[in-house]
């Protein structure tokens, strides 16, 4: 009687009217007693209520405990049958080894690649980044026509402390500069970077130790204290807290260690060994105050946003640049969030990542949906009698969907470990491109929250499916008439071939992205970018200490180096530049004296401050006149060299030697040509730029990029280069050593790293969708045994039975194949970003993806298609 | 003499339902009615206690409830003992028997009260 109720899933007994009618029963039966002895009724009711007590509570408390149990009893109920389920399914599971391992690694495969690149995509564009209240901080940048990130001028800085509203405090920083620190046991090159007192409190960070850097330290002058980054502490200090306080020798004078920064700190910029002090009020008297030297970091005020903070901003930089110096480039100073300035550029490169991965589990998906609609066909007898001893279509669907879902989990458990194990590769590969975000991306609770999500997902999705097909098939004369289902068969063919035809559409698509990036890839690899970036060319660089305060000695000791580095054996060339074409050289306008029309111009180009041998020695050849020599220096003609498009700027149609220049703004004499150079470009994806060349020596500095040249590996020059720099200095650091290709190789690193991944995600769907063409054929000839076998004892030809099952299974390829085309015309379009040297509908690439994708599917239907022509007609007929 | 139901202690009145249930399966109004008539109305529960009290020796496992027809036809929930219900009554009965004869040696005990 009360039974029927539990075993319907979605009822739940009345437990309110239940209690009302016991503790009615109970009083009526009382009164009715009462009224049976002679009272009358009203009297009757108070008396049964004062027996009974307060109805009101005993029901309420009744209601409480009655709701609980059937709660309590549900959910024990639904825990039983689960089990069930789960204990049913892995027996059924491990009836069939290989359909169980495959299905395994193809989720292992698809979740691991989810879960790797989801950890480092979590990481760098969704953790919050190790500073105080990230959301509010903006690196400030002065915007031109051609670079949008450029430096600050101190000025630029000061006007902004002293005058905007919507920022509570602007920090300055500088860059890199090198130091020597010479210990009791060694001297190491240092890099260091010198930040404004108040730059550690507007990111808001803590020390690990001691003190950060603040405005104690700037009082009348920057003072010679350091903070170390974490790292430099354990590998030179070994972790030693007396440290602070310590006086340690950098380069020529000591400097007191004041703090250790925290392990995770990540500065908004590269990160350095050393932070120093910085006092803005240095620059502010001469030329530099209005020089794009610094960067900038600041802290938006609460509630002001940033909208209203840009356009405030804005208006300051057009008051600093009007008190200024006149700019010739017109300038807007920007803020961006610190997110977008860090991890701005890696963006659209991780995304694309993302979506190749996310392109696999859904492939994985679909292949695992077809497997599973396969095996349920197979199993359409075992269904059949479970439906005809009473479990119902919902009761099957269960079971089914636990299945499958019992294999995701664990084929999830497994990708999890598969992205923990490939977790160093990933790193080492994303070490070139992603910024520092703090800690390194590791499998946390996010990553295995997604994996865990997503694979309940997939085992549901990858379940209802066959559910709804056996659910179905059930209606077949399965049992009946036992031809192995043919009808539930044919329906799952036709099901199996829509999940086929979807693989080859998301394979498509990854080949496609796979073959514009490479194609990118390839086309920036063999850009000519003017200059020999290969493996003979070793780049250094030397900051030289005050010590070396007039151009003459500064003049000498580069000089000095140069022609001793020229002397060891295998140099072929030695040049210095100021900031080289790699390191994303100066722009700057430059005055022409007579112009295309005669009349004086002005145009905008790069600037290379190189002395003699920098042209041979990086390999830009020398198209006209003369290169650099060593007698250009102060004193002496002042000259310069152009590149052959600056020349065909500047004096269309005119030989270029002999013609004056000088850069605006900072010269008073004209400079006169003496030869032309080939063009360079800072990278493969940049333009050619307009470049003048002007000799170091007539200008010099105290830092310069060294670039040597030999035939052999330029990497093992680098002891002969330092004991030449020292033999001159002791004290003199030679920081980075790289050989060029190195230098370049990083920056092909943005474009190679969603290449390696589209390459690895394309020829893994490759597998997966041969693998479904595969399955969906074989399955097809397997059902048709009898036909085909019929076929056979009539007569038919094998290349007719070839043809009659190569057909079906390319028809399907075919079809996907479009279907992904067209969603790749659609969506390749968000790949624009990443691409160079080929357009995002490319034919070429389409046609080749498309090829390979058919000529895959043709070999995955070619081995069941040999076995059908190996079907003996007697076999068919008694199989049945 | 009549003992309210606020004296018997939650131990005791489940006794007397376990009790109650011995000779047949009856809903919570024949318990009341069995103890009324059983003691001479000298044990006058409060019957609203009997429910809760009902519930938990159902957690127990020690009766079990279903639903059922009563002689007047009327819808009405009917307890039954559980063969563990009847081996708790049997160990709850001893032990109070042993209770019940120590305090009343001692009650008899000399001096008499008179």
């Amino acid at each position: 009687m009360a039974g029927w109720k539990h075993r319907l899933p979605f009822f739940k007994p009345d437990v309110r009217a239940d209690v009302d009618d016991e503790l009615r029963f109970h009083l009526d039966a009382r009164i009715a007693e009462y009224e049976s002895r002679g009272y009358p009724h009203a009297e009757a009711v108070r008396m049964a209520r004062g027996r009974f007590g307060d109805p009101d509570r005993v029901r309420q408390a009744l209601e409480t405990h009655d709701l609980a149990r059937v709660r309590h009893t549900e959910r024990r109920e639904y825990m039983d049958q689960l089990l069930h389920d789960v204990r049913i399914a892995m027996r059924g599971l491990r009836r069939t080894p290989w359909f169980t391992l495959t299905v395994l690694a193809t989720l292992a495969i698809g979740l691991g690649a989810n879960a790797a690149v989801f950890s480092v995509v979590s990481r760098v564009l969704i953790d919050p980044l190790p500073y105080h209240d990230p959301e509010r901080l903006v690196l400030l940048y002065s915007s031109s026509a051609r670079d949008s990130r450029g430096f600050v001028s101190p000025n630029e800085i000061q006007q902004l402390q002293r005058s905007s509203r919507s920022l509570t405090s602007v920090a300055a920083f500088g860059w890199y500069a090198g130091y020597t620190y010479v210990g009791d046991r060694e001297t190491l090159s240092w890099q260091g970077v010198s930040v404004g007192p108040n730059f550690f409190q507007t990111l808001g960070v803590r020390p690990a130790l001691g003190r950060l850097i603040d405005e104690r330290d700037v009082d009348g002058g920057a003072a010679k204290v350091v903070v170390l980054s974490h790292g430099l502490w354990r590998q030179a200090f070994g972790g030693d807290p007396d440290v602070i306080g310590r006086a340690i020798r950098l380069g020529d004078a000591r400097w007191t260690v004041i703090g250790v920064a925290a392990p995770d700190f990540a500065p908004p910029a590269r990160a350095p060994q050393i932070w120093t002090p910085l006092d803005l009020r240095q620059f502010l008297g001469d030329r530099r105050a209005d020089a794009p030297i610094l960067q900038a970091v600041a802290r938006l005020a609460d509630d002001v946003p940033l909208s209203r903070a840009q356009s405030e901003i804005r208006l300051v930089g057009e008051r600093a640049a009007a008190s200024g110096a006149p700019s010739p480039l017109p300038l807007t100073l920007l803020a961006v969030p610190i997110r977008d300035a860090i991890v701005g550029d890696v963006r659209p490169m991780l995304l694309v990542v993302m979506g190749a991965a996310l392109l696999v589990l859904a492939l994985a998906c679909v292949n695992v949906a077809g497997l599973f609609l396969a095996r349920a066909t197979a199993r359409g007898r075992e269904m059949a009698v479970r439906a005809a001893l009473g479990a119902g279509p919902w009761r099957i669907a269960r079971q089914l969907v636990t299945e499958t879902t019992v294999l995701g989990v664990a084929g999830g458990a497994i990708g999890v470990l598969l992205a923990y194990w490939s977790r160093t590769a990933l790193l080492r590969l994303g070490a070139l491109v992603l910024p520092a975000t703090g800690a390194p991306p590791s499998i946390d609770g996010p990553v295995v929250a997604f994996v865990c999500l997503t694979s309940m997902l997939i085992g549901i999705a990858a379940g209802v499916i066959p559910a709804l097909v056996a659910a179905r098939g059930r209606l077949s004369p399965t049992l009946v008439d036992g031809n192995r289902g043919a009808t539930g068969g044919r329906a799952s063919v036709r099901a199996g071939r829509v999940l086929v035809a979807g693989q080859m559409a998301l394979a498509l698509l990854l080949l496609v992205g796979a073959g514009l990036l490479g194609r990118t890839l390839f086309a920036l690899e063999h850009t000519s970018l003017g200059f020999d970036a290969s493996r003979h060319v070793l780049s250094v660089t030397v900051a030289l200490p005050r010590s070396y305060a007039t151009p003459d000695s500064q003049v000498r000791f580069f000089s000095d180096w140069l022609s001793r580095i020229r002397a060891v054996r295998g140099v072929q060339a030695a040049g210095v530049i100021g900031i080289s074409p790699w390191n994303g050289w100066n722009h700057e306008p430059i005055q022409i004296e007579h112009g295309p029309d005669g009349a004086s111009a002005s145009i905008q180009a790069t600037v290379g401050r190189a002395s003699d041998g920098y042209l041979a020695a990086v390999g830009t050849a020398l198209v006209d006149g003369r290169a650099f020599e060593a007698s250009d220096r102060a004193g002496s003609l002042p000259v310069a060299l152009v590149s052959e498009r600056f020349a065909r700027l500047a004096w269309p149609g005119r030989r270029p030697i002999g013609e004056r220049v000088r850069l605006d703004g900072a010269e008073r004499e004209w400079r006169t040509v003496v030869g032309v150079a080939a063009d360079v470009r800072e990278n493969a994806s940049r333009d050619l730029d307009a470049t003048i060349y002007v000799p170091a020596w007539q200008s010099p500095q105290r830092w310069y990029e060294a670039l040597i040249r030999t035939s052999g590996d330029a990497a093992a020059l680098v002891p002969a280069v330092r004991s030449e720099a020292r033999a001159l200095d002791p004290t003199l650091p030679v920081l980075a050593p790289r050989t060029l290709d190195e230098i370049l190789s990083v920056s092909l690193a943005s474009t190679r790293l969603p290449v390696v991944f589209t390459t690895a995600f394309a020829l893994l769907a490759l597998v997966l969708s041969a693998l479904g063409v595969y399955g969906i054929v074989a399955y097809s000839v397997a059902l048709r045994t009898r036909e085909l076998g019929i076929r056979a004892a009539l007569g038919g030809k094998r290349a007719d039975i070839v043809r009659l099952v190569l057909s079906e299974g390319l028809v399907t390829a075919v079809a996907g194949t479009a279907i992904g085309a067209v969603l790749a015309i659609l969506s390749s379009r968000l790949l624009t970003k990443l691409l160079v040297g080929v357009t995002p509908r490319d034919p070429a690439t389409f046609a080749a993806a498309a090829g390979v994708l058919l000529a895959v599917s043709v070999a995955a239907c070619l081995i069941p298609a040999r076995r059908a022509t190996r079907i003996s007609p007697v076999d068919a007929l008694r199989s049945e | 003499m009549a003992i309210s139901s606020a004296d018997l202690l939650q131990g005791t009145l489940q006794i007397l339902i376990l009790k109650a249930l011995l000779a047949d399966s009856t809903h919570g109004y024949g318990i009341a009615r069995w103890i009324e008539e059983t003691t001479g109305d000298v044990l006058q529960i409060e019957e609203g206690s009997l429910y809760p009290a009902l519930r938990r020796l159902e957690d127990k496992r020690f009766v079990e409830s279903e639903w059922g027809v009563s002689t007047n036809n009327r819808r009405a929930r009917y307890y039954s003992l559980t063969a563990a219900g009847r081996a708790h009554l049997r160990r709850e009965a001893s032990a109070w028997t042993r209770f019940s004869s120590a305090v009343t040696r001692v009650l008899r005990a000399d001096p008499s009260l008179g």
